[in-house]
């Protein structure tokens, strides 16, 4: 479980994230949705414990964010992480040997849906197999929390399909998933809940089907007119 | 701890293989000399090398993290469930087996060429570069903990990261240099001991100052281990 109270993430006079109080619970997949600059990386980034917060609280599982609770946390960043001079199998690899909970079987699922050169060079790779080879890092372990950060921004249509349907299948109703976009139309057949971000503050929460129902609009349609995307 | 050693040595190969290069080649340039100017046929790659080579580690200790970083590669590195000391440790590991490796190569020509040669007069004593070899590595492999410490001090902030990183390295060398002398009083009970070399002579190794100086990097470590674990990426 996650909880997060009054959180706030300031960079100088600017603020990222602007009172944030959430609770998620475990096995639920949540739609992390805004415009960009909405604070929905910075939220992100708080929990898995990349940066701390200038006030608030966030625990998972009853710890604050840190080298313990990445263990059972995953994290996909969208930006390119990924070293260039190593191959893709050496990479895989390499990041495996630190966990745990490293499911092998899952991860040659993944390349074989993702379709992963294994023997390229990260460097020698698409942007698109770059985010795809950052999915098998993230999603083969059988972690408790995933977050996933812009999993489908940059990618072109046919390896935004392969990324969706790996990350349905990769979904086990004892894990919780936080996924962050602002290409809502493709990923919100994922989301049971969906929480609608800007400036940093939560501006709409709710189970998916709810808002739909109360709005009598798809998610992409309540994002567009709510947020004025 | 080893595959992040690993990882480091492999992504740094290309290094030093330029590092290497420059040490070989420099020997290379300058030992065929050995026959018409002996004299500065050795002080020449020797002083070049050893020159270019402590420069080099020093700003390379600097770059082993900034790289990381401007290249967003710390993000896939600090997804790991690892504690921060070790990959303080394994960065610093490295950046020693480099020390070690150049000192191995720089050293190893000039010496092949002296045992060569013995008839050459080089007008100079190869010992005594050597000596200020091994004494140049040892002290810079003591004081590469000073650089991490100041780099990761700055990324804990969010803002002003060059301003704190420099302050923070002019700080610690000042608070370094006030301290060894009381350092140095805290182990004196370490004997010193001295070192007779036929080429040399006499030269005196100052263990108290040795210890006082792990004793200082020691807290430097963690709390460079801590610095990175609380880094704002």
């Amino acid at each position: 479980m996650i909880e997060i109270e009054d959180l706030v993430k300031r960079y100088g006079g600017i603020y990222a994230v602007r009172g944030i109080s959430l609770e998620i619970e475990d096995g639920s997949f949540v739609g992390l949705v805004g415009p960009n600059g909405s604070g929905k990386t910075t939220l992100l980034k708080l929990i898995f414990g990349y940066c701390r917060p200038s006030y608030g609280k966030i625990k998972i599982n009853g710890e604050a964010p840190g080298v313990r609770t990445k263990s059972f946390v995953a994290f996909f960043p969208e930006i390119d992480s990924l070293y260039p001079w190593i191959r893709a199998r050496g990479i895989i690899n390499w990041y495996s040997s630190f966990f745990d909970d490293w499911d092998k079987e899952k991860e040659k699922n993944l390349i074989q849906v993702l379709d992963i050169p294994t023997s390229r060079y990260v460097a020698h790779l698409s942007k698109g197999m770059r985010a795809r080879l950052k999915l098998v890092l993230t999603l083969s372990r059988n972690a408790k929390i995933f977050l996933l950060d812009e999993p489908l921004s940059g990618i072109d249509p046919s390896s935004r399909d392969m990324i969706i349907s790996a990350i349905l299948k990769s979904y086990r109703e004892d894990q919780t998933f936080i996924l962050s976009t602002h290409i809502v139309s493709e990923a919100e057949v994922l989301f049971d809940r969906t929480i609608f971000l800007k400036d940093g503050s939560v501006m709409i929460d709710g189970e998916s089907d709810e808002l739909r129902e109360k709005y009598g609009k798809s998610i992409n349609e309540i994002f567009k007119e709510k947020l004025n995307v | 701890m080893c595959n992040l050693f690993k990882k480091e040595l492999l992504g740094d190969k290309d290094w030093i293989f330029i590092l290497c290069g420059f040490v070989v080649g420099s020997n290379l340039l300058f030992l065929p000399l050995a026959r018409s100017t002996a004299g500065i046929s050795i002080f020449l790659p020797l002083s070049l090398t050893l020159l270019g080579f402590l420069l080099f580690v020093f700003v390379k200790s600097f770059i082993i993290w900034k790289e990381e970083w401007d290249q967003k590669k710390i993000f896939l590195l600090l997804s790991l469930p690892v504690p921060g000391y070790k990959i303080v440790l394994s960065k610093l590991f490295v950046l020693a087996f480099e020390i070690f490796l150049y000192l191995f190569i720089a050293l190893l020509l000039p010496l092949l060429t002296y045992q060569l040669s013995s008839n050459v007069s080089y007008g100079i004593k190869l010992a005594n570069f050597v000596k200020l070899w091994l004494i140049g590595s040892f002290w810079l492999f003591l004081i590469l903990p000073f650089s991490t410490f100041a780099y990761l001090l700055g990324r804990v902030f969010s803002r002003f990261r060059g301003l704190i990183t420099t302050a923070g390295l002019v700080g610690i060398i000042i608070i370094f240099f006030r301290y060894i002398h009381f350092g140095q009083k805290i182990f004196f009970f370490i004997p010193k001991f001295s070192i007779k070399w036929s080429e040399v002579g006499f030269f005196t190794v100052n263990t108290p100052q040795i210890a006082a100086t792990f004793l200082f990097d020691l807290v430097l470590l963690w709390a460079s281990s801590y610095f990175i674990e609380k880094a704002e990426l």
